[in-house]
């Protein structure tokens, strides 16, 4: 397992936000989280990457990534980490690069980063190779340039590549595509499977839009309000989700199930619950259109078939 | 069967007729270089139906909203709107008259409403410019369009940080109904919200049209929206038009290269990657 | 009683503000109800001349009395008054109409814009002390002449800020919105960007506050402003300069009211800016 946690709990100023997080990536494999803003899957990568903001504090069973306890991590061992076997891209990749320095300042600056030693040189030769690698044209023209001259889609490839400067063993990815044109989209996905049929590193891919998940994923995981509500091989998931919630999203996707034009689409009642108030039974239940009495104790993941790896925190 | 009734006697009553439309802006600094907004656009809008508007950023269909609301003068061409007089060039007209007509719903429900005002203010605002109403009549009257879309005495007295994204949009589309107008345009109404959230928005906007009669012009970039919602569509790529027809024709057989390409790029199943894969590299290299 | 306390709490600017607040509000309480309460006379002329300061309560003269016999507790509390009382109508007037001059510029832009910031670089390209007394020396020394000149020292403050925010205000989808439902340009002036003018104006009228009391003090000092026998804190450290080495209390007594408030004024400021733009961001 190159990630493996267990019981995960995050809280904001000592109210529990996150809650009970379980799950692992193999090598080489891409694990999709699926969730609507607020549920809280950005605080994970947050606490993945060891960059949880003040107030905002994180314990577990279990935190390991890469064969380090993250849980024991000192600051030295989080920048080993963050520059070497883990890295990570983000939403918007504009306000990810220094507007000020140019691409091949902040490219060479990762490679060094990783490769201590390397002369300027030859740091620059590696810059290009990586250009070359995330598909940049004219690579060498594009070293000398500034963040501003370049497309979204061009500065997520730089962003790309700076974090795969390291061929790091997993890639924590933010919502990668969400600010960028849907043709751009389809080209930075195929990129990232590429590079990770390559390379092996294995992908947490997070994103709202299930679409996203199901091209690039092998397993999914939806959260909801602070919790995995449902996980499992995405194609099952999607095609036949079991938890009411997942059930939800994937209907309300216009185009989905066969859905007439002009149709009503389904909708989830209501509106999240704030992640740290605290809920009595499930957290869902509020919206969700079957309860009974046993919506009332708090929900365990449980599986939904005896031979599978579907598990769903739901009774049903 | 739920399909939207149709009015039947005027179904193709053209209440907007775009006619060679034009947007040049002059690049900064450079002399004499000039970026084409928008390119030769030309385009009918019928009565009681949604006409979407698909394409990348940059392509020119924020301009082509702005335009027809005057929020920017065009370079050439002109923009006609059906009046109870007839046909009129929207360049004559006074802003009173084409925004009773003619109101936008913006994209980001966060930025498009102002963070001081209370809800009731920030609906009953486009009245205040057509009739002088006491406080109380326009909490009435905002009351009144907040119950259409779904909110209701909650949400009258709350500032906007208040609420939902959903709500905001909602707030959004109500402020847009105060001037009961005809045609709507929606500038990426759904792109900042939450997928459950969407289809709900989806259903009122369905709804609206529905009891109200009304006309869409939709901008979007999310095909499977367009798919379900929209009955043409126009499909534009860097201020040029590409293609526009009814939306089964366009995007079931689309004509041009740039709708399949865009077409192959919606994210989704896998098993069309082959197909996806071969889309994608056209692209990259073009 | 509950929502007293949290107008109050509200009004609080936090943190070190909250000592400017204080002091600021023990100032204001002197100046305006001491007179009243107390039967001070400033402007009594005593036998006594030049006695030290008693530093009782009970009996006065408590803090002594100046070169010409009188009371410098009942002047240093005229002079707050006095301060505090210019202060506000200055930055009052000069508030109203920057935020004017600012909120044209922005909204409107153009030609109109461009002859209102000429105008207000030219006013700020000069040291202000110095354009104060160009403009006394034109109008005639006096309180009211150099509280003019103080005035409109203090208008470009307002109007940089107030158009810097204004064509922030203009480029909002809120304001596109606005324009888009028929508004006309006075009213998106007056109804969605005069109200998110409000928190940085607020921090610099506090500031103003501070430089106005600086600016008389220093024109009274340089016998541009008050003239004698009116209890003004500059004007007194001016008169009590031949003393400095023999009774350097008469120098510094006024000095320290000076610089109380001037820095109460500078703390608020401080704080309100704190508190007031984060929360901008956050709305």
């Amino acid at each position: 397992m190159i990630l493996s946690v267990k019981n995960l709990c995050i809280a904001i100023d000592g109210k529990p936000a996150v809650r009970d997080l379980t799950f692992s990536v193999a090598a080489g494999e891409v694990l999709g989280v699926v969730g609507e803003s607020g549920c809280g899957k950005s605080m994970v990568n947050m606490a993945l990457m060891g960059l949880l903001p003040d107030g905002v504090s994180a314990s577990a069973e279990r935190m390991e990534a890469c064969g380090i306890d993250l849980l024991r991590a000192r600051s030295r061992d989080w920048r080993a980490l963050r520059g070497g076997n883990m890295a990570m891209i983000f939403q918007n990749p504009m306000s990810a690069l220094n507007p000020c320095l140019t691409i091949e300042r902040q490219l060479t600056e990762s490679v060094l980063h990783t490769h201590g030693g390397m002369s300027r040189a030859s740091a620059r030769a590696e810059a290009l190779r990586l250009l070359d690698r995330v598909g940049i044209a004219h690579a060498s023209a594009r070293l000398k340039s500034y963040p501003h001259e370049l497309s979204g889609g061009m500065a997520q490839r730089i962003m790309i590549a700076m974090a795969v400067a390291s061929a790091p063993q997993l890639l924590i990815a933010d919502e990668p595509t969400t600010a960028l044109d849907v043709t751009v989209q389809a080209q930075i996905l195929q990129l990232l499977e590429e590079i990770r049929q390559d390379t092996g590193m294995a992908m947490m891919m997070v994103s709202h839009d299930i679409g996203v998940i199901e091209q690039c994923a092998h397993r999914v995981q939806v959260m909801y309000s602070g919790q995995i509500v449902e996980s499992g091989n995405v194609g099952e998931v999607i095609a036949s989700p079991r938890h009411p919630y997942t059930r939800g999203l994937v209907a309300a996707q216009p185009g989905r199930n066969g859905q007439r034009p002009k149709s009503r689409l389904t909708t989830i009642d209501g509106s999240v619950i704030p992640i740290t108030e605290e809920v009595e039974g499930c957290r869902f239940r509020s919206r969700c259109s079957r309860t009974d009495h046993h919506c009332v104790q708090p929900p365990t993941m449980q599986r939904t078939e005896a031979n599978s790896h579907r598990e769903s925190r739901c009774h049903w | 069967m739920s399909l939207v009734s149709m009015p039947s006697a005027d179904t193709n009553e053209v209440v907007l007729r775009v006619e060679n439309l034009c947007k040049v802006f002059r690049l900064p600094g450079a002399r004499g270089q000039v970026f084409n907004a928008l390119n030769q656009l030309n385009l009918a809008v019928t009565r009681g139906r949604t006409l979407a508007v698909v394409g990348e950023s940059g392509s020119g269909k924020s301009t082509m909203a702005q335009l027809i609301m005057k929020l920017q003068r065009p370079s050439a061409g002109r923009v006609s709107l059906r009046m109870d007089s007839g046909m009129r060039d929207v360049a004559d007209l006074p802003a009173r008259d084409l925004y009773r007509k003619v109101q936008m719903v913006f994209q980001d429900p966060y930025a498009s409403l102002n963070p001081r005002q209370r809800i009731w203010r920030i609906v009953s605002a486009p009245l205040c410019n057509y009739e002088n109403l006491s406080r109380d009549e326009r909490r009435q009257r905002a009351l009144h369009y907040l119950h259409q879309v779904g909110l209701g005495e909650t949400q009258l007295h709350a500032f906007p940080y208040m609420l939902s994204g959903g709500q905001r949009q909602r707030v959004n589309i109500a402020r847009a109904l105060a001037t009961n107008p005809e045609i709507l345009i929606l500038d990426e109404p759904l792109s900042a919200l939450d997928v459950s959230v969407q289809a709900q928005i989806i259903n009122l906007l369905q709804d609206l049209q529905r009891d109200l009669g009304l006309t869409y012009i939709f901008i979007s970039h999310d095909i499977a929206v367009v798919r379900h919602f929209a009955d043409q569509v126009l499909v534009m790529k860097s201020g040029d038009m590409v293609e526009w027809g009814d939306v089964d024709q366009v995007l079931e057989n689309p004509s041009q290269a740039y709708t399949r390409q865009l077409l192959g790029s919606m994210p989704g199943r896998p098993r069309d990657l082959p197909v996806r894969k071969e889309l994608i590299n056209v692209m990259a290299g073009g | 009683m509950q929502t007293s306390i949290t107008a109050v709490h509200r009004l609080m600017p936090g943190g070190w503000g909250n000592i400017g607040f204080f002091a600021l509000v023990t100032m204001v309480l002197l100046g305006f109800l001491a007179p009243l309460l107390l039967d001070l006379s400033p402007y009594r002329i005593g036998a006594e001349l030049l006695v030290p300061p008693s530093w009782n309560p009970l009996s006065a003269p408590i803090l002594g009395t100046d070169d010409l016999g009188r009371d410098m507790f009942a002047r240093l509390v005229y002079g707050a008054r006095c301060s505090l009382g210019i202060g506000f109508v200055v930055v009052a007037v000069s508030l109203v109409v920057g935020v004017g001059l600012g909120l044209l510029a922005g909204v409107y832009g153009g030609w109109l814009d461009a002859v209102i910031m000429r105008l207000v670089d030219l006013l700020m390209c000069l040291p202000s002390i110095l354009l104060a007394i160009v403009i006394v020396a034109v109008l005639g020394s006096g309180l009211v002449n150099a509280v003019v000149a103080v005035t409109i020292i203090g208008i470009p403050r307002f109007v940089r800020v107030v158009r810097s925010v204004a064509i922030q205000e203009m480029q909002k989808t809120y304001v596109m919105a606005a324009f888009a439902s028929g508004s006309s340009r006075f009213r998106v002036l007056w109804s969605e960007v005069l109200p998110n003018c409000v928190p940085p104006v607020i921090v610099q009228a506090a500031l103003g506050f501070s430089d106005a009391i600086l600016e008389i003090a220093a024109l009274g000092f340089l016998g541009l402003g008050a003239k004698p026998p009116v209890a003004e804190w500059g004007a007194m450290l001016a008169d009590a300069r031949p003393f400095i080495e023999s009774h350097p209390l008469l120098v510094v007594m006024p000095g320290v009211c000076i610089l109380i408030t001037v820095l109460s004024f500078n703390l608020v400021g401080d704080a309100l800016r704190d508190r007031l733009d984060p929360k901008l961001a956050r709305l």
